[in-house]
């Protein structure tokens, strides 16, 4: 019995040691006033993939269409959004990123993409909408025959002074 | 008890919203999302054949050469080239042999020489042919696994048969520099060379029956360089020496003629005083828009090149 109480005794310890902070908030009775900013959620999605198919050097594909998404929760966020590409690659040889074009207007003017992030849109695309973008791409003469593909990374950053709630 | 878990609730909360809200606050600053382009470059082939004017009556052979960008010619795998023609059914295969790569056109790219046989063409795409025309003739294939086709635009013909074409060219005209391409232990860089004469005939009372024979003369000046080493001391030494080539056709395989245009395949040599005789397995010349083209070689052009030799005066006459 004398165990059993000893064992009960240092349980109890070992928990009140381990778990202060629970133990105080379940028994603390003073008030505290916390505040929070409600921070205004955003995402951004992109698609589809770009699949311009069959092409031969000095041959221009036919413009593709990539829908760009602010996905996030706010109708009031303002935001900025960026585009950038890297390398075409085939695993053997390489093609330059600025032979990808893209085009806000549809088609009207075109801008070499760029490895660094560039501002598209006018830097604001609203919450929960999309804006479309074309892409193209030119092969050089003489770019050796391969299976090529590239990244094309799309930023959204959010305004860092959401609103308070 | 509860005033110190107070404080330490008082610390530990604010501490703890400051984390969250910084969590949550750079994780919503910004978003990355990314998508994949794809794209699968083939190679672009520019084709050109011979003769311009295909003649289905012909025992002879289409030849070819398909040129790439983004490959090379020897990337070709010759055993799915084949052509075609737009608008019409049926395919015909290249020849496996003979097949040769060379910078045919002399614009610094190897170009793959593939022939087809004319008789093919006739009975697996035109099976029913009627009326002369331009036909866009199509070979494709494979390279490095990627396939290609390119595209030459060449009239077809079903000719009645002539008895006898006679062809003449008398007055000298001066080529163009570089007309006179290729000839083999000859400089030929920097050269003037005059067209003298051109004349033959081929006697035809069936394909199978085929006799003539013709020549062209040419004559001019090759400027050349001689490099000396005496003792060490190096020399260098331009001289120019005039040159009289003859090219004899004499054994015909394949000529027929249409219009003012006269096409002939066969062999023969080559005289080049001074110099030496040089056999032409291969000897073909064409007569088109008052220009004709001469070639020979092993295969085709690799040894002798004229093109764009003005005949204007050259008079065809045709005995049915």
């Amino acid at each position: 019995m004398e165990k059993l109480l000893e064992k009960i005794a240092i349980g109890i310890m070992v928990l009140a040691i381990a778990s202060p902070v629970v133990l105080a908030v379940e028994t603390h009775t003073d008030s505290v006033i916390a505040t929070a900013n409600v921070v205004a959620l955003c995402g951004v999605e992109a698609s589809p993939d770009i699949v311009f198919g069959d092409l031969v050097p000095s041959q221009t594909s036919t413009p593709a269409t990539v829908t760009v998404t602010n996905d996030g929760s706010s109708n009031t966020l303002s935001s900025d959004v960026t585009v950038e590409g890297t390398p075409w690659n085939d695993g053997t040889h390489t093609m330059a990123i600025g032979q990808t074009q893209y085009s806000e207007d549809s088609g009207t003017t075109w801008a070499a993409l760029t490895g660094s992030p560039v501002t598209i849109f006018g830097g604001v695309i609203s919450a929960a909408s999309s804006k479309p973008i074309d892409f193209e791409v030119t092969i050089p003469g003489n770019q050796p025959v391969g299976l090529y593909s590239q990244t094309i990374t799309f930023t959204l950053s959010c305004d860092t002074t959401p609103p308070q709630v | 008890m509860t005033t110190r878990n107070s404080r330490v609730a008082i610390i530990t909360l604010p501490v703890l919203a400051f984390f969250i809200l910084f969590t949550v606050i750079n994780a919503e600053q910004s978003h990355d999302q990314t998508i994949t382009a794809s794209t699968a470059i083939h190679p672009n082939a520019t084709v050109y054949c011979e003769p311009r004017v295909v003649n289905l009556n012909s025992a002879g052979y289409l030849t070819c050469f398909i040129e790439l960008e983004g490959a090379d010619a020897s990337d070709i795998d010759v055993s799915t080239v084949e052509l075609s023609v737009k608008g019409k059914a049926g395919f015909v295969n290249a020849e496996l042999s003979p097949t040769l790569i060379d910078d045919f056109n002399f614009n610094g790219i190897q170009d793959l020489m593939v022939e087809f046989k004319i008789s093919e063409i006739s009975n697996n795409i035109f099976p029913s042919f009627t009326t002369p025309a331009y036909f866009d003739f199509v070979l494709s294939g494979i390279a490095k696994g990627f396939d290609f086709s390119g595209i030459d635009v060449l009239y077809v013909i079903k000719p009645q048969s002539v008895k006898l074409v006679r062809y003449l060219r008398l007055d000298a005209k001066d080529l163009g520099k570089g007309m006179l391409n290729r000839l083999n232990d000859l400089d030929l860089t920097d050269h003037v060379a005059t067209f003298n004469d051109f004349r033959g005939y081929f006697f035809l009372t069936t394909d199978s029956k085929l006799h003539g024979q013709s020549t062209f003369y040419f004559q001019g000046n090759v400027k050349t360089q001689n490099n000396l080493n005496f003792f060490g001391l190096k020399f260098s030494r331009t001289s120019t020496t005039p040159i009289r080539v003859l090219a004899y056709m004499d054994k015909m395989n394949d000529c027929f003629a249409f219009d003012q245009y006269v096409h002939c395949d066969g062999s023969g040599f080559l005289l080049i005083k001074p110099g030496k005789r040089i056999n032409l397995n291969h000897f073909s010349f064409e007569i088109k828009d008052g220009k004709a083209k001469i070639e020979g070689g092993e295969f085709f052009n690799d040894i002798l090149s004229v093109t764009d030799a003005p005949i204007t005066n050259i008079k065809i006459k045709y005995w049915a």
